[in-house]
């Protein structure tokens, strides 16, 4: 296995810019994701990995291996690449019997008959198809498929595996099961990995690093608690996890810890926010379950408090969604009490410094 | 459930359906059975005498040993041109590919009859044009082929066949999901293994129910085996067939005994054909949204795939048309086609000489043959069609199945066994046009039941739940919202019946009598009589026709690709 470096990667078609100059190093066992809206570039970014589409420019190391590059006219076909991947609607051959199918990666490269079949009964050992071989794949199961095209995939152990929203196609309890599983696999194997899909918890699931992805450029890159807590700007805020959009105004300078004051409505928020400006516009970032609820009326000018007067109240079964409005500002919580809100009721929300960001 | 609930008198409708259709489909094979069991049909005896007969007549082997290599060397040689043809078409970047997939109209706009008589002037030993080219080129005394010949046979016939192999394996090329070569690919195909390995073996059902129905077709052709084959004292089923008819007496229990075993083999064939069809839908669904057959680079190969293709479309389509120019307007058959020998006197001949008025007799009773068959064809298929696809009758498999059965009968084979069946009390329709009509109706029933079926299949069923919520019962929404909606599959199902019927010939030349001809037995008469320029104008009236159908159906239908219409 090896690690994987993309530099600079474009691709157009036409007037449509679908990759904008993309960047990434994936380290060797690891994996990335690639996560954004639809539309956004990820399927070319990966289609280019693999050599199905090829870049208008920007180059592909596989380890120090060169694989493409539109330069140096390096353009390596898929079949020279030694890469492994697994399709959205898994591509398997209908034709070959499920051991057919994984075998043949192994007969492309000439292995041996021996070696072959010893080597696929391995690949659905670890894929828990034990004794399936013999079947075509339109008799198994979705979720059985999607186990095939991973052995036919990693039996040749190739260098990197791609994966293009391969869960998509399950049905959500399936899709679950399996991300933990598919997790696990790529753990045990320790395949560098490169992943794509519009699944935000998916990606925060499986990663060990996510790119989110709009409109053909990198937004922003990191763990994924890092993307979750600290989104870098109002796109990854918005797109990974939901979040309150709060416009609110800088107070003064920074108190002896660190905070500084922002005005929002009728509220004092302390908040980090380092080189701020009094008197600056800024957009703060709250999870709705950032925001706990205080029982007792607070204190006049007691800090970090929000008055909320609830609008909406939605059951959801162990959590309450609600929409409220602070200070003209709609605002979503999501609550724990029963009985439910009413409508028009006041509520006090209490936020902890450290979970409200600052967004340029 | 029900779409609705059925009136019952929908449910007459069902059964007077099925049991017209059963009764046209299978009365004459039930005279076809009884007589090839009971040859006399005042005695009450049943013997296999017939069987016997033409199992130890001196004949027998050598038509049988005919028939198998004719259509198993016609199957074969179909597969190896319409195979590369649709892969070049279908998956290639090779150039002019929209020229080369007219090869799916060929068969609709030269029937066989006309690439046989083509042929026969091309490929004639002494005189043909392709051989006097040769000789003229090689300086040789020496003919390049000879078309009279079961190599030529199995040539002219597999011209007229391949485009089956081609349109259904086309299909299928550009229906197949393209990440199935993705995966193969990546796991380290190249492209010629990925061909070898998925892309061919995927199509491998399609090509398969191609050649099936090449199969069933090349027994039921008559046209080419009684010019070509004749001519090289080659008899086949369907010429042999016709020698039994026209003996005085005509043998009718000897035919029918002939016919069952053909019979079987061609159901056999049909039944496969419809299996293999089955497959290949379940391999070219499509999985993935990202939809778009990746197309093999040829690089310098694509000039091969050019020059197979062009080849093909030059000896399946060129050089036939340009004979049947050249016989129109040449004033003598052998001179050069310069401006001196040019004439329009042979059209002014047909038009208003003596010898005109037979061929124009046939072509009036053709339109009105085909104009009222297509017409009561269509509406009959309609109705079926209707029933096949919407309906939830318990029967309506059985309905399906007969208006099926048709297309593994050869057109000589329903003519006998209509001639058994109507030529007695009730009907009497022995040298009717009457006759000719039915054999046509039923004969082509099952592509009426096609064309319809494919378009009612699209109309979204919410229009008719619709139409019904809102109160209308069965009949209107048949006629307000059914009827109107699949007019485009009705009408170019209408063309389609239209133009088969106008040349159809295996099962006229048994059924017409004089005064009675049509336009396909017309022809095989003038070409008999050695009329060429008379053959040439009939012929090239025939491919006008059918090009000018061609044309409007695929208007009708919006038809982009030209695989779709047949
Ligand atoms: N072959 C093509 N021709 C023209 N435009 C294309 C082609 N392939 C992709 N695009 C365009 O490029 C952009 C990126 O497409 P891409 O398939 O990479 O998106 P994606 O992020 O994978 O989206 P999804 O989540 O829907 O799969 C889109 O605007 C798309 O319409
Ligand atoms: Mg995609």
């Amino acid at each position: 296995m090896q690690n994987v470096r993309v530099d600079n990667l474009l691709k157009r078609f036409g007037d449509v810019t679908a990759v904008a100059g993309v960047s990434f190093d994936v380290p060797k066992g690891e994996l990335l994701t690639l996560l954004g809206p639809s539309g956004c570039g990820k399927t070319t970014t990966l289609n280019m990995i693999a050599g199905f589409e090829d870049p208008d420019g920007g180059d592909v190391y596989v380890g120090d291996r060169l694989i493409s590059s539109s330069l140096e006219k390096v353009l390596l076909p898929p079949h020279e690449r030694n890469l492994g991947m697994v399709f959205q609607s898994y591509g398997l051959w209908p034709h070959l019997k499920v051991s057919e199918n994984v075998a043949f990666g192994l007969q492309m490269r000439k292995e041996n008959k021996n070696q072959i079949s010893a080597a696929v009964e391995k690949a659905l050992d670890l894929v828990r198809l034990t004794g399936l071989g013999d079947r075509y794949p339109s008799q198994l199961s979705g979720g059985q498929q999607q186990r095939v095209a991973f052995a036919r995939a990693l039996v040749y152990e190739p260098d990197v595996l791609l994966l293009d929203e391969p869960l998509s196609n399950l049905d959500a309890a399936l899709r679950e099961e399996m991300r933990l599983e598919l997790k696990d696999l790529q753990t045990k194997t320790g395949i560098t990995t490169i992943f794509v899909t519009h699944d935000q918890v998916e990606a925060m699931v499986m990663s060990d690093t996510i790119i989110v992805m709009n409109n053909g450029h990198i937004e922003q890159m990191g763990p994924p608690h890092e993307v979750y807590q600290n989104p870098a700007n109002q796109f990854v805020a918005g797109f990974v996890g939901i979040s309150n959009l709060l416009s609110a105004e800088v107070l003064g300078v920074a108190r002896s810890d660190g905070l500084t004051p922002m005005k929002l409505g009728g509220a004092t928020i302390f908040c980090d926010a380092v080189g701020a400006k009094k008197g600056q516009k800024v957009t703060l970032s709250v999870r709705p379950e950032d925001l706990v609820m205080i029982s007792q009326k607070p204190k006049k000018n007691d800090p970090n408090i929000l008055q909320c007067t609830i609008e909406k109240s939605v059951y959801m079964g162990g959590m309450l969604e609600l929409w409220a409005d602070a200070y003209g500002q709609q605002i979503r919580i999501h609550g724990h009490r029963l009985p439910p809100f009413s409508e028009d009721e006041t509520v006090f929300m209490k936020i902890d410094p450290v979970s409200v960001k600052v967004i340029n | 459930m029900n779409m609705f609930k059925f009136p019952s008198t929908v449910r007459s409708l069902e059964w007077g359906c099925l049991i017209v259709v059963g009764f046209i489909v299978l009365y004459p094979l039930f005279w076809l059975l009884l007589g090839s069991v009971k040859p006399d049909l005042s005695s009450s005896e049943y013997n296999l005498d017939a069987f016997v007969a033409i199992y130890e007549s001196r004949y027998m082997g050598e038509v049988l040993r005919n028939t198998a290599v004719m259509s198993i060397g016609v199957t074969i040689l179909s597969v190896l041109i319409g195979v590369p043809l649709a892969w070049i078409v279908g998956r290639t970047d090779t150039p002019l590919k929209n020229y080369i997939s007219m090869t799916a109209i060929l068969p609709f706009i030269m029937p066989p009859v006309v690439v046989a008589v083509a042929w026969a002037y091309l490929g004639t030993p002494r005189v043909g044009f392709v051989n006097m080219f040769w000789k003229w080129v090689m300086d040789t005394k020496d003919p390049l082929f000879d078309i009279f010949t079961m190599g030529g046979l199995i040539f002219v016939m597999a011209l007229s066949l391949a485009p089956y192999v081609f349109i259904f394996t086309v299909t299928a090329f550009k229906n197949m999901d393209p990440t199935l070569e993705n995966a193969a690919h990546i796991s380290g195909a190249n492209k010629w293994q990925t061909t070898l390995r998925i892309t061919i073996p995927m199509a491998a059902p399609a090509i398969l129910s191609g050649a099936l129905l090449v199969f069933i077709q090349s027994l039921e052709i008559f046209a080419i085996p009684a010019t070509i084959g004749v001519s090289g004292g080659i008899y086949v089923f369907a010429t042999q067939l016709w020698r039994m008819m026209i003996g005085i007496p005509p043998n009718f229990s000897h035919a029918a005994a002939m016919s069952i075993p053909i019979l079987l083999v061609c159901g056999l064939a049909l039944w496969g054909q419809t299996k293999a069809l089955g497959r290949s839908a379940k391999y070219t669904t499509v999985g993935g949204k990202s939809f778009r057959p990746r197309l093999v680079q040829l690089g310098r190969w694509k000039y091969l795939a050019l020059g197979f293709s062009g080849f093909y479309l030059l000896v399946s389509a060129i050089l036939p048309m340009l004979t049947l120019i050249y016989g129109t307007f040449i004033s003598n058959r052998g001179r050069p086609p310069t401006l001196e020998f040019l004439t329009l006197g042979h059209i002014e001949e047909v038009l208003l000489g003596d010898g005109g008025a037979v061929i124009l007799r046939s072509i009036e009773n053709s339109l009105l043959l085909s104009f009222l068959g297509a017409t009561i064809g269509i509406a009959l298929a309609a109705v079926v069609a209707y029933f096949v696809v919407r309906s939830k009758w318990r029967l309506r498999g059985t309905l399906d199945f007969l208006a099926l059965i048709p297309v593994a009968i050869p057109g000589a084979v329903i003519a006998i066994a209509m001639l058994w069946a109507y030529i007695r009390e009730p009907f009497n329709l022995y040298h009717t046009l009457w006759i000719i009509l039915l054999a046509y109706i039923t004969r082509f029933l099952p592509f009426g039941v096609k064309a319809v079926s494919n378009s009612i299949t699209q109309i979204h069923e919410e229009l008719e739940r619709a139409a019904a919520v809102s109160g209308a019962n069965w009949f209107t929404v048949f006629w307000r919202v059914l009827v109107p909606l699949a007019m485009p599959g009705i009408v170019a199902g209408w063309i389609i019946l239209f133009v088969s019927m106008m040349r159809e010939l295996s099962a006229s030349i048994m059924l017409f009598s004089s005064n009675k001809e049509v336009i396909g037995t017309i022809l095989i008469q003038l070409y008999d009589e050695g009329l060429f320029s008379h053959v040439c104008i009939l012929s090239l009236i025939i491919v006008i026709l059918s090009l000018g159908s061609v044309a409007l159906v695929r208007w009708l239908t919006k038809q982009t690709d030209v695989e779709g219409i047949t």
